[in-house]
């Protein structure tokens, strides 16, 4: 019988090392803000998690913590922020115990989101369970909609397939209406969830912008070689090259269209197209390229956000880290506007308010951030926003993207 | 008695416990179904995650049209037919070119079902929506769990159990004493796929939506393995054995060490391998018996070297022994 | 295009067409082949001859990358030059770890079957620390930069410079071990200890150092191969494990213990993966490699180039 006893007794070790509750007191003031997440840190879907999340994270403890904290206006005292971390390596059943963890065993004040949209949305419903609200930042789905009223405590802060697709879908519209494309449009993505959404969000608003798709095509994410793909685009004659690619891949693709000599009019990568390291491999060359989730460097407070990054992790900032930074603004406001860690309240002000952040003003209709950039373009070594083209810091689009030389 | 305990503790426990506790349940079944087809024929199969993931895409596809109960059966039963089918195809395979194939076979899964989701469905994903709480779920693991486990005990005291670890000494003399060498093998991989199939389906019930790169996982495969070898593969609780300090030690480090908990992982499996050669279940065992022989003769605690250290300096010994002899 | 015009084949071969098209998806899949065979030569070395199956030979393999890396964007220096540091560390530490870590296992296993499962365990131990370490140094960005990506013109079909110097790579290093393993006498007591280490050490050759040797120089080309490979793909602290398990692929694949065969496997799997990719549907290049890879085991068990 020792097997059972065996299972008998870790379990017994276990309970007793979990089971006292601990009673949080809410008499005085709490003397840190304890604010957790786990998020990938090792595996494949790991690039990206540091440069875009987790260093926006840090970076605004710091700058928070560098101004005393978030002001609770309850106890008239600015409280410094405490950060917990957990590696969820890439998997869900990971994240799900470990976001139990930090709400149930840590107690953490506030919860912040994982990396990657399979992610978010595994968390979420624990998350909305134990009512903390929570900004997802790189979330994406055609099922907003339907999701949003199922999990009232979670907010969509990042452009959408149906957005950003839509956006550009419009942008060829136009640039056919003026003649200056024929409006043959190519479009490949990787066998991915965002992939197949976004080109899906596509394919629906061409038809009704009267765009012609001529070819689009699936890779699998992980390929080594995408030249013949590039290749079959290429032999179609499109003006436009849309690719919703992953960041491997949109490397990979832009490497490679280079060596076949491919020059679309119109060129489109998706996620790591607004990296520093894309820009530092492809140096000018980039000048011209539409990408998603860009930010306005020129936006309020970037200025300094620039010089803050770069001092403290010695290498400039990834657009999609601002996004995750303005989440982090809208929920210091919204506590600040509270006065205190009573999280139905924070998630109310946050569904109900508009907030200045560095990447623009932010609003949530039903829950999903109104009209987040969702298109941006390389000009001239910077990174520009689009579209939404009515949104203040928009430029005007480049066109046509220099041919590589 | 231990495990009346653990399907009680649901109401005493918090939402964290009881996410960990089903972590754990599902390891051990999960190591618990590997051995008992690899641990016992020594073909050892990185099929886990293909058969798992099955048992995830099953129960999302199934859930829509029956209910959860017969979902999760009709999960087992998908998962038990593919393995047929594999296991028949694999016949010829040994050693490491078994291994290496039923990795493929995860790849080659994961692979083919994306195309096909994206030719048929026109998306990847499916979202899976049910109203079963993690209570329901802890208990049906623990259940799967110790299902698995008794009826791995069972199955090597009777025939089919003595036929599989005849196959795993040498299976030309099997064949030759009248074992269906075929029948047994491809019987029992498919029963163990089916459990994990079983496994990936309640798992299932928790995550909101899956595509095929979270179904077909093969760090689970990695995983099992790990925890039946580090248990001991060979009795039918050794893998339980494994997988409860896995688990626990992966939650501990990475609740302690979170950037760092890669390396303390790693650092303790090379530890583990050194000091405990053959897994935890025949130390464990050896202290039992010892136990039990003393408390026949009065002598406990043992006064004398423990079975650790006298294996210890044996080892030590043949630290200056000659290669392969 | 004379030869073509001779068969009747102009219409096929003219510039873009789809002849010219599928002549540069199989030259495309031969290098991309000659990529398999690179990625898994030194793995063949540690199985083939040492019987280690190494889970965290593709951590050497990045360490490779990663060196070119950083010497061509901190040092800003010919990531070629990075072998003088990636080749000799890599070396070190792999014959450190056969020394040291896997010698005790070989010695207590009663079996070879007994001994992967032990090595296993502690190589994926490795695996997980070297990972480990790599993430903490580097963190998980990925890490890419442009060398020679330059297109290069063959028979009118056009090819990356950095994958045809990768693809050059492969064939030298192949070409050079098989010379070493044919006629050196190092080559004849690997070959011995491949086949049988028992009887090996019984005509007196030192099975022990030679293993290591053996060991330590398939580290040594894991990481020349990270560094060819990285000047095309792009890769981060968590992609060792990737490569590792490509390398066995092709390595079970030819069958163990077979240099050329390790090349030639290779080469058939890119051309394959490639032109199937073509001529079905590129998201299916991925399920074409493993399918024809299962499909090599099912019809030859032990691989494609096993005498048995």
């Amino acid at each position: 019988m020792d097997r059972r006893t065996f299972v008998k007794g870790s379990a017994a070790v276990v309970g007793a090392t979990t089971l006292p509750q601990r009673v949080y007191a809410q008499a005085a003031a709490p003397d840190k803000l304890r604010f957790g997440y786990a998020i990938t840190m090792s595996g494949p879907l790991a690039p990206g998690a540091d440069s875009t999340t987790v260093s926006a994270y840090k970076l605004w403890q710091k700058r928070v913590n560098d101004a005393g904290g978030i002001a609770l206006k309850k106890y008239n005292k600015k409280v410094p922020i405490d950060l917990i971390a957990y590696d969820d390596q890439g998997k869900p059943d990971e994240l799900l115990k470990l976001t139990e963890r930090l709400i149930q065993q840590d107690k953490v004040d506030m919860v912040l989101s994982p990396y990657a949209s399979h992610m978010n949305l595994a968390s979420a419903p624990i998350i909305n369970k134990a009512e903390y609200p929570v900004i997802m930042t790189t979330a994406t789905t055609n099922k907003t909609y339907e999701l949003g009223p199922r999990w009232p405590y979670a907010f969509w802060n990042i452009a959408q397939p149906k957005a950003s697709s839509g956006a550009l879908s419009k942008a060829l519209a136009e640039l056919k209406k003026q003649g200056k494309i024929k409006g043959r449009v190519a479009t490949v993505h990787p066998t991915v969830e965002y992939g197949v959404e976004n080109n899906e969000a596509f394919l629906a608003a061409a038809k009704s912008d009267g765009i012609e798709v001529v070819f689009t095509k699936s890779y699998p994410f992980g390929a080594s070689d995408l030249q013949p793909l590039i290749r079959e685009a290429m032999a179609t004659n499109p003006d436009a090259f849309l690719a919703f690619s992953y960041p491997p891949d949109t490397f990979m693709l832009t490497e490679q269209m280079q060596i076949v000599g491919f020059n679309p009019l119109v060129m489109y990568v998706a996620i790591g197209g607004v990296f520093p390291t894309y820009k530092g491999k492809f140096g000018n060359k980039v000048n011209g390229i539409l990408v998603y989730g860009p930010a306005d460097s020129s936006g309020p407070g970037m200025d300094e956000f620039a010089k803050a990054h770069q001092a403290m992790f010695n290498r400039p900032y990834e657009a999609g880290s601002v996004n995750v930074y303005s989440a982090l603004q809208v929920t210091q406001e919204a506590i600040e506007t509270v006065g205190e860690i009573d999280r139905k309240k924070i998630r109310d002000v946050i569904a109900n308010s508009t907030f200045k952040t560095v990447w623009g003003d932010i609003k949530y209709v039903n829950q999903l951030n109104a009209n987040p950039w969702a298109v941006g373009q390389w000009q001239n070594g910077e990174l520009v926003c689009l579209f939404p083209a009515d949104k203040a810091g928009a430029k005007p689009l480049l066109f046509p993207k220099p041919a590589w030389s | 008695m231990g495990a009346v305990v653990l399907a009680l503790l649901p109401p005493f426990a918090s939402g964290y416990v009881i996410s960990l506790f089903i972590v754990l349940y599902a390891n051990i079944a999960l190591a618990t179904a590997w051995a008992f087809f690899s641990g016992t024929t020594r073909y050892i199969s990185l099929a886990t995650a293909a058969f798992f993931g099955v048992g995830i895409y099953a129960l999302a596809i199934l859930h829509v049209y029956v209910s959860v109960p017969l979902a999760l059966l009709g999960a087992a039963v998908v998962g038990f037919l593919v393995a047929l089918v594999v296991g028949l195809s694999t016949l010829r395979l040994r050693g490491v070119y078994f291994v290496v194939f039923t990795f493929g076979l995860t790849e080659l899964v994961h692979q083919v079902l994306n195309w096909w989701e994206i030719k048929i469905n026109r998306t990847v994903t499916r979202y899976i929506f049910t109203d079963v709480s993690n209570v329901s779920i802890y208990e049906t693991l623990l259940a799967v769990a110790l299902i698995t486990i008794v009826g791995s005990w069972y199955v090597s005291h009777v025939r089919l159990g003595f036929a599989l670890r005849a196959i795993g000494e040498d299976e030309m003399v099997a064949r030759h004493t009248g074992i269906d060498t075929t029948r047994v093998k491809v019987l029992c991989f498919a029963i163990s796929a089916s459990v994990m199939a079983l496994v990936g389906a309640v798992l299932a019930l928790r995550y909101p939506y899956i595509d095929a790169s979270i179904a077909f996982n093969n760090t689970w495969s990695f995983q099992v393995l790990i925890a039946a070898l580090l248990g001991g593969p060979a009795r039918p609780w050794g893998p339980a054995l494994g997988a409860v300090p896995l688990v626990l030690l992966s939650e501990y480090l990475a609740g302690t060490f979170p950037h760092h908990f890669g390396i303390a992982l790693g650092l303790c499996f090379v530890v583990i391998v050194y000091f405990l050669p053959g897994g935890i279940a025949p130390l464990v065992e050896r202290y039992y018996h010892a136990w039990v022989v003393a408390r026949a003769y009065g002598r406990w605690p043992p006064a004398a070297a423990s079975p650790v250290t006298g294996r210890f300096k044996a080892g030590l010994a043949r630290l200056n022994a000659r290669w392969w002899t | 295009m004379g030869w073509a015009g001779q068969l009747g084949l102009t219409h096929l071969f003219r510039a873009g067409g789809p002849g010219v098209i599928l002549f540069e998806v199989f030259l495309g899949g031969l290098l991309l082949g000659g990529t398999y065979g690179l990625i898994a030569l030194g793995l063949n070395l540690q199985y083939g001859v040492a019987r280690i199956l190494n889970l965290s030979y593709g951590e050497f393999f990045l360490g490779g990358a990663f060196a070119a890396f950083f010497t061509i964007m901190l040092w800003k220096l010919n990531p070629l030059l990075s072998l003088v540091i990636s080749l000799p560390i890599s070396f070190a530490i792999n014959w450190l770890i056969y020394q040291y870590l896997m010698l005790p296992l070989i010695r207590r296993a009663p079996d070879q079957d007994a001994l992967d499962a032990d090595v296993v365990l502690v190589t994926f131990g490795l695996l997980f620390v070297f990972q480990g370490l790599a993430l903490v140094n580097w963190s998980g960005d990925l890490r890419g930069y442009s060398f020679l990506s330059s297109p290069v013109h063959l028979i009118g079909a056009t090819v990356a410079l950095n994958r045809l110097l990768a693809f050059l790579g492969a064939c030298a290093l192949a070409f050079a071990l098989f010379l070493v393993l044919r006629y050196s006498r190092f080559g004849g007591a690997l070959r011995a200890i491949t086949i049988d280490p028992v009887a090996a050490s019984l005509v007196g050759v030192d099975v022990r150092k030679f293993s290591a040797l053996a060991f330590a120089a398939g580290g040594a080309l894991a990481a020349a191969s990270g560094m060819l490979v990285s000047t095309f793909i792009s890769f981060s602290a968590s992609s060792g494990v990737e490569y590792t398990l490509k390398a066995l692929i092709v390595v079970i694949m030819a069958g163990v213990g077979r240099v050329t065969g390790t090349l030639a496997a290779g080469l058939v799997l890119g051309v394959v993966e490639s032109v199937g990719g073509y001529l079905l549907d590129p998201a299916l290049t991925i399920a074409i490699n493993f399918a024809l890879f299962m499909l090599v085991l099912l019809v030859r068990p032990t691989g494609l180039f096993t005498r048995a």
